[in-house]
């Protein structure tokens, strides 16, 4: 049997298909062909006394809706057994994105495009940005891992801050035979440095409060008042600090990447919960004035 | 007294280094330069930092070499006296100088690096490096959101709709507005804020008790006036319309025809499952279809049309097995017009009958329309002799006799004073001298002839009740004089006799025997033909059209019914408008004759205010009819 495993390759080994490309496009083709399905519909289907969501049209398309909003949140919990084939976590991820952009098409058209200050708006607003987010997250998912891997080059996290403790030590070895000024001015870069915290922080990859750019600056403006020996300490910490610079923009960046890779989720998470909420009510609220 | 220096490092595996130096007997620099005794290498602390002395009587004295200072024991100072014997802790940056005295006059000075405090130094792992901060808490967030919208959007508005919130809360916040789909048209917009008006239970579909609580036509005068007020003081812009059923409500939906198809099946499905029902007053009038954020711009509910009259009233019979009611598939198959006939004046009876058979119709009055309308007889010349100044001239018309009813589409019922008087005069001679006779109330007449002391109470088998209509009453009490006269009003020649039937007596003292009177208002029960519409009252040219449709001046008895057959009607309704000659063209929608809400009568229209009134002019349709007796 000339298998794969046969002609001496791994079997289960095959070139890296992203979820988008999952499948030939299948779950692309799905929610296309549900979004048109949807959108003839609602052309050919002359609802009286306009386009409503309460139609009989209106409410098959709200049904869809709520059952994919609910399908689609399960992803959380899908999520975290992974598992291969068919069903496997990729095509999941594949099909949630697609049936996500088509959950578009057809709670538009179930708005009958009326909207108000309502719960049912409310409900909306919240999809949309549910769904906005996400195609956030989608763009970050194509464009970022290949610029964290542009800078990383060959280094890990965990090398990168390596780097930086061992640039530290130098560093504090080479300030020894500074002045009490000049000692201060070093202290900054190896007190100040900090990379990463909180998300704005770590937006900006070279903030000017960057312990490391002040002690540069300052010990420049202080070499002028320095004595011989405190000159050629400076010398020889320079270049230190001039690596440490480098090595703080790579990790800043690294950080920075990172975030971004995972700060669509910050708002698409807690807004998908929130919309569970809004759709019971939405639903619940139509019931009751039914 | 000397001075002997342990430098104690930590060892990576736990555990100490210590290195002894013997460092003389001072007094000792400390600080991070090069020169110093004691060399401390943080650049917290300065080149020289301090210097430590002995003093003699075993006391030490440290002194700040610069403006920096140094810690004792925890306290910050710049210079310290010491009992070597005592012993001290002095804190340089991140190192502790252990003072403590030995036996012989030795010093020993413990040099300890203390862990360095977060932030402080270079940085010591990743961890402190990258600070752990969340970059913004999911979870936290997701909760927050979820139970806020849950507790705003859904438990608020329920508990509010419980009536939990009692009057306590303010009336301008409405939490269950944001439940609201769109906005109510303009007549509903004061019940924007009062959702329980219509949706009376809750996961129950608009039910017709709600709409009926204002618009019920069988509502009794005193409730309607309260519910008039009521709306009127919730803000409604008028008053609410009355509208009465089109049939009983199982009727309705057993009498509409079912479409089929697997997608009518499932709609069926749901409404059942949903409990939904049709032919609900709100399958018609729909409400919040508008547009939410531009406010009512509706004047009414929205109407929709899911059965048009021809779809129902096609193979009915079919489906409503008991139907009297005759299949209307298209204006061309419109069955004939079947006007009520009056069959019997008293007791009163009525029937439908096809203008196609020609009915006749016994209203018990004797009136030849041809002999009042022929423009060279008597009648004619009568009226010409009465002269314009009486309203009159030349040949009679239908406006002498005929009165149009204000506010009607209909005419007022010919008054025999007004339209008879003129020629059949009422006036006889009495010893009073000539006295106009009273019509109409057999008990006024023989009033009359009593001299105003006539019979009050009727007797006969039915005394002291309520006489129905058509029933001939004997009266006692009436005078012998009375009743001869009377008898001869009705005899032959006498002046009652042209016109009422009479049968003579068969004795002298035994009474004449009139036949009551009824003259219906109308004839057409479940639509109405609109007088008062220009088209259907005068020709182009401005005459009046009467004789168009009533062959009156044909009509040699009053038994005729006069109205016009369909085709009548069809000479200008239903016909193609483009070949039609205008302006008798006309439309034949169902709605120009019949109203939904009101089968059994005229179709209401807007300049018409008989429909308000629709319980009571379907009550109104009695005339007294009358009998004399001796």
């Amino acid at each position: 049997m000339a298998t794969a495993g046969a002609r001496g390759k791994r079997s289960d080994v095959q070139t890296h298909v992203g979820f988008l490309r999952h499948a030939g496009y299948r779950w692309a083709w799905i929610a296309l062909a549900l979004g048109i399905a949807a959108a003839v519909g609602y052309l050919l289907i002359d609802v009286k006394p306009r386009p409503n969501g309460g139609s009989w049209y209106g409410y098959t398309l709200g049904t869809i809706g709520a059952l994919l909003i609910v399908w689609l949140t399960t992803l959380g919990l899908r999520k975290r057994a992974i598992t291969r084939g068919n069903w496997s976590l990729k095509a999941w991820v594949s099909a949630h994105v697609y049936l996500g952009g088509a959950l578009v098409v057809v709670a538009t058209l179930h708005t009958g495009l009326q909207f108000g200050w309502n719960v049912h708006t409310l409900t909306y607003a919240l999809m949309m940005l549910v769904v906005i987010s996400g195609l956030v997250g989608v763009l970050a998912y194509v464009a970022l891992p290949r610029r964290l891997s542009n800078n990383r080059g060959e280094t890990t996290q965990k090398q990168m801050t390596e780097t930086l403790r061992s640039l530290d030590r130098q560093i504090k070895d080479a300030a020894q035979p500074l002045n009490q000024v000049q000692a201060v001015a070093v202290r900054l870069s190896l007190e100040k440095s900090q990379a990463g915290g909180g998300f704005l922080r770590r937006m900006r990859v070279d903030p000017v409060t960057c312990g490391n750019r002040r002690a540069i600056r300052k010990l420049v403006s202080l070499r002028g008042r320095a004595s011989e020996a405190e000159v050629a300490a400076m010398d020889a910490l320079a270049p230190l600090l001039e690596r440490k610079g480098v090595a703080l923009l790579q990790l800043r960046r690294h950080l920075r990447l990172r975030a971004l890779l995972s700060a669509w989720l910050a708002v698409h998470v807690p807004a998908s919960i929130a919309l569970l909420m809004a759709l019971t009510a939405h639903i619940v609220s139509v019931f009751i004035y039914w | 007294m000397t001075f002997i220096l342990r430098q104690v490092a930590k060892r990576a595996s736990g555990g100490e280094i210590v290195r002894t130096r013997d460092i003389g007997d001072g007094p000792v620099r400390i600080g991070r330069g090069a020169d110093c005794d004691i060399r401390i290498p943080d650049l917290a602390v300065s080149l020289h930092h301090a210097t430590l002395a002995s003093e003699g009587l075993g006391r030490l004295r440290i002194d700040a070499a610069g403006d920096q200072p140094f810690a004792v024991d925890g306290r910050f100072t710049r210079s310290a006296v010491i009992k070597a014997e005592d012993g001290a802790v002095l804190t340089f940056g991140d190192h502790q100088l252990a003072i403590s005295s030995a036996d012989a006059g030795k010093v020993i000075l413990s040099l300890t690096e203390a862990p360095a405090a977060s932030g402080h130094g270079e940085a010591t792992s990743s961890a402190e490096l990258i600070p752990p901060s969340r970059l913004l808490g999911k979870r936290r967030l997701a909760w927050a959101g979820f139970v806020l919208i849950g507790l705003l959007c859904l438990v608020a508005p329920v508990l509010a709709l419980n009536g939990v919130f009692g009057a306590g809360s303010h009336p301008r916040i409405d939490l269950d507005a944001q439940w609201s789909s769109g906005p109510l048209s303009k007549s509903h917009a004061f019940l924007e804020n009062d959702c329980q008006a219509c949706h009376q239970k809750a996961f129950v579909a608009v039910r017709d008790d709600s709409c009926r609580s204002c618009h019920a036509a069988a509502m009794p005068a005193g409730t309607l006036k309260q519910t008039v007020a009521r709306v009127k003081q919730a803000g409604s812009p008028d008053a609410p319309s009355l509208v009465g059923d089109h049939a009983a409500p199982l009727r309705l939906l057993w009498g509409a025809p079912q479409k089929d198809g697997w997608a009518a099946r499932v709609v069926l499905t749901a409404r059942k499952v949903f409990n939904k029902p049709e032919q609900r007053c709100v399958s018609c009038h729909t409400e919040h279809v508008g547009d939410p954020l531009t406010g009512p711009v509706r004047d009414k509910p929205t109407q929709l049309t899911p059965n048009t009259c021809v779809s129902c009233h096609t193979g009915m019979a079919a489906r409503l097995k008991d139907t009297d009611l005759v299949d209307t598939p298209s204006w061309a198959r419109h069955p004939e017009l079947r006007p009520e006939v009056v069959v019997s004046p008293g007791p009163l009876k009525t029937r439908r009958i096809s203008m196609a058979s020609k009915p006749t119709e016994n209203t018990g009055l004797i009136f030849p329309h041809d002999l009042h309308l022929d423009p060279s007889g008597g009648a004619a010349r009568m009226a010409g002799r009465l002269g314009a100044q009486r309203g009159y001239g030349g040949a009679l018309t239908c406006s002498n006799c005929h009165t149009p009813k204000p506010n009607s589409d209909n005419y007022l019922p010919v008054n025999m004073e007004k339209a008879c008087s003129a020629c059949h005069s009422l006036n006889v001679a009495t010893a009073g001298g000539v006295r106009a006779l009273p019509h109409g109330d057999p008990r006024k007449l023989v009033s009359f002839f009593q001299g105003g002391g006539g019979p009050v109470v009727a007797s006969g088998p039915g005394a002291g009740v309520r006489r129905r209509p058509g029933e001939i009453d004997t009266y006692r009490g009436v005078s012998a004089t009375a009743a001869q006269r009377m008898r001869g009003l009705f005899a032959a020649g006498g002046a009652c006799y042209g016109c009422h039937a009479a049968t003579p007596a068969e004795g002298a003292a035994a009474p004449y025997k009139v036949g009551p009177v009824y003259l219906p208002d109308h004839y057409l029960t479940t639509g109405s033909f609109n007088h008062r519409i220009k088209a259907h009252r005068e020709r182009p040219d401005g005459k009046e059209s009467c004789a168009d449709c009533h062959a009156a001046a044909k009509s040699g008895s009053a038994r005729d019914i006069l109205g016009p057959t369909l085709a009548v009607c069809a000479t200008c309704h239903g016909k193609d408008k483009a070949k039609a000659k205008a302006p008798q063209a006309a439309g034949a929608d169902c709605a120009d004759c019949h109203s939904y809400h009101t089968p059994q009568r005229r179709a209401p229209r807007p300049d018409d205010d008989t429909h308000r009134k629709a319980a009571k002019t379907l009550a109104a349709r009695e005339r007294p009819s009358w009998g004399t007796g001796g």
